[in-house]
């Protein structure tokens, strides 16, 4: 169920560029505002005592990583991800725990940190440079680079206040970027300017990966975040939710995004299952003898219970029994449909895998390596039959659901059937 | 030392600071000198015409002491917002917080210089008596350079908590110019206060300043010590109190 790793043990091996170590922080929200002398006075006279809400915005956060690793930062809003990237750049104090980071760190936080409308480009792009902590002198080589990326040559002495927003956005980006560090930190950066802006950024961003640099990427983008991300962590609520492989937070994500279809999937299979128990099912859904019943369906990826998949991802099915009876060779089937379309419908029989007897309760898995269907609700049935398949002791005809969902359109259809285009 | 690691940010920030200051309007640095030189004449014709005071040079006494008031109060009050003023610099990246502060303390010890070194033509034209002793000058600014800092440090971490605090120390400056001896001849307080008059080190840098500016004579060594004894001790509690205000600042600015 664990994913290996392709890298080999060369990836293990490499040393930490980020430790951040059970790191708190809470925020005080007053309840009302009194940030003057005069309200501290009045508040002591009238015997208002100062009451605030405390807002946790991270709870014992844990997590390394390794240099030259792209590191992502996924959750919703609110969920602590620019907190924890404000803390690793010093922005804030955590109030607990430790933060260790290895070799020079360049925050972008914002775009244009510090810019003054009042001075001219280049004063700008020297004091941005004097704000990362370079002289003069390493600013004057970068200089000429720097306002051609930015194409912006024709306005090196212009005042800032006097450029336009798209102007601002390249000359900050090019001076930004132009900042050699060892860790990147980057916060939705990529979701200002238009496209060929952003293409630029994601240029460069994989020119900064290939030249193995640490980064730290915090996104409402899960498509950016799989795109560039190796390993990734969830956060919500300020509490670590899942942390790993990418692929795997990814699917945690979209599980608990998609929480409430999560939960009426399983809903719906408990109250089928409720009404099995008590016998009053509906039989288009439920039929047979009952020599051996199935009594629980769940759905898995690679690491963990999930109903919502995305294609090409692994899926394993995991059907528990129970049996009164010696059961002699059985035939477990199961089956997928859509819109009442029957997509497949395996058996062990057919996939020649004999069993030669089920007793007493037991648990048996489909597993499809790469899920190839495409986005949409999908019904699953499940059944155990006699070999030879005609008496059914217990079947479950669609009784139980998942869902495909892409970050993007792979194909229209059902099916990814992984073909190639090739031109002549 | 972050000073050191962050020469090159504190010159831009200073330069900048300067160059707003100035170019933001027309006459630029003149008009920053003009408003001295306008308040030194309304208080020269008022105080010798209808207080008559007799005092050597009271045109030129006048103008040191206000010019030297100057950088006190310009440089504590625009210190003071130098946290709040600069959002982005404290709520986007690190860097250490005092540079900010510095900086603009630095840019008021800058402007104070520009203003004194105006004033010593008309030092020469009115015929003060100069002396070696101007070579002092530059010791006195910067012992009184770390009085304006350190108390900045206490007012720019206390101001991002209260808001109103310049409002305050508005007030505090206001007391404190006619608590000193800025506009008025030394010889108008009275003897049995002078002991408690001269406890305070900005009555005492005002008098250096004179000393060397004007009468070219050489302060006494004790002003000295207490002067500078005085600036450790603004430096080492501003400090203290920037160094506990410091860490939660990017939540409330």
């Amino acid at each position: 169920m664990f994913k290996t790793d392709n890298n080999g043990r060369s990836e293990s091996e490499k040393p930490y560029a980020i430790e951040v170590n059970g790191v708190s922080k809470c925020f005080r929200i007053p309840h009302e505002k009194r940030v003057t002398v005069y309200d501290n006075i009045i508040g002591k006279i009238t015997g208002k005592s100062y009451t605030y809400e405390v807002f946790e915005a991270l709870n014992d956060v844990t997590f390394s990583v390794k240099e030259g690793e792209t590191f992502g930062i996924i959750g919703e809003n609110g969920s602590g991800k620019s907190t924890i990237l404000k803390i690793i750049s010093k922005v804030f104090v955590a109030d607990t725990g430790s933060v260790k980071v290895k070799g020079k760190i360049a925050p972008f936080l914002e775009l244009g940190v510090g810019f003054q409308p009042e001075l001219t480009a280049v004063e700008n792009v020297y004091l941005y440079g004097a704000i990362m902590g370079m002289n003069r002198a390493e600013m004057d080589a970068k200089l000429d680079s720097i306002f051609e990326f930015a194409e912006l040559d024709r306005f090196r002495d212009t005042k800032l206040k006097n450029y336009s927003s798209g102007m601002y956005a390249r000359l900050a980006f090019a001076t930004a970027i132009s900042v050699d560090p060892d860790v990147l930190l980057l916060d939705e950066v990529l979701a200002v300017g238009d496209q060929a802006f952003q293409a630029k950024c994601r240029y460069k961003i994989n020119e900064y990966k290939r030249n193995g640099k640490t980064i730290v990427f915090v996104s409402h983008s899960i498509e950016a975040v799989k795109e560039i991300c190796d390993n990734c962590l969830m956060l919500s609520n300020g509490n670590v939710v899942s942390i790993g492989p990418t692929e795997n937070v990814i699917s945690d994500y979209l599980n608990a995004v998609n929480k409430k279809e999560v939960e009426r999937l399983l809903n719906q299979y408990k109250n089928t299952k409720d009404a099995i128990e008590k016998d009053n099912v509906d039989p288009s859904i439920n039929w047979g003898s009952k020599e051996a019943k199935i009594v629980d369906i769940k759905f898995f990826n690679n690491h963990s219970e999930s109903y919502i998949f995305q294609t090409g991802q692994k899926f394993i099915a995991r059907i528990k029994y129970k049996t009164n009876q010696r059961i002699e060779k059985p035939v477990f089937g199961v089956a997928i449909y859509k819109d009442n379309v029957h997509i497949t419908g395996p058996n062990t029989k057919l996939c020649k895998m004999d069993i030669d007897f089920i007793d007493g309760e037991g648990e048996i898995d489909f597993i499809v390596d790469k899920l190839p269907l495409l986005d949409g609700p999908y019904k699953f049935s499940a059944a155990i039959y006699d070999d030879s398949c005609q008496h059914p002791y217990d079947h479950q005809h669609c009784a139980h659901g998942f869902e495909i969902k892409n970050l993007s359109a792979k194909n229209y259809g059902l099916f990814d059937i992984q073909g190639q285009w090739l031109s002549k | 030392m972050y000073l050191f690691e962050y020469s090159e940010l504190i010159k831009n920030l200073v330069i900048s600071d300067l160059k707003v200051k100035y170019q933001s309007s027309a006459l630029g640095f003149a008009w920053s000198m003009l408003n001295p030189l306008l308040m030194m004449l309304v208080l020269y014709l008022v105080f010798s015409n209808l207080f008559k005071i007799e005092q050597e040079h009271f045109d030129l006494y006048l103008l040191i002491g206000i010019i030297a008031w100057r950088f006190l109060a310009n440089g504590t009050m625009t210190a003071m917002t130098s946290i709040v003023g600069k959002p982005s610099l404290v709520t986007k990246i690190y860097i250490p917080r005092e540079v900010l502060t510095f900086s603009m303390a630095m840019s008021a010890f800058i402007s104070s210089i520009l203003e004194f070194a105006v004033l010593i033509p008309l030092l020469l034209i009115l015929g003060a008596s100069l002396s070696l002793a101007i070579l002092l000058f530059p010791l006195i600014h910067v012992l009184y350079f770390l009085i304006v800092y350190g108390i900045s440090l206490a007012l720019s971490s206390l101001y991002v908590y209260f808001r109103d605090l310049n409002q305050i120390w508005d007030i505090v400056l206001q007391v404190g110019f006619y608590a000193a001896p800025v506009i008025y001849p030394l010889s108008t307080v009275p003897e049995k206060y002078m002991f408690y008059y001269m406890l305070s080190p900005i009555t005492r840098l005002m008098m250096m300043y004179r000393d060397v500016l004007l009468y070219g004579t050489v302060p006494n060594i004790s002003d000295f010590i207490f002067v500078a004894g005085f600036g450790l001790i603004c430096l080492a509690f501003g400090s203290m109190m920037f160094r506990k205000l410091s860490p939660r600042f990017a939540e409330e600015v």
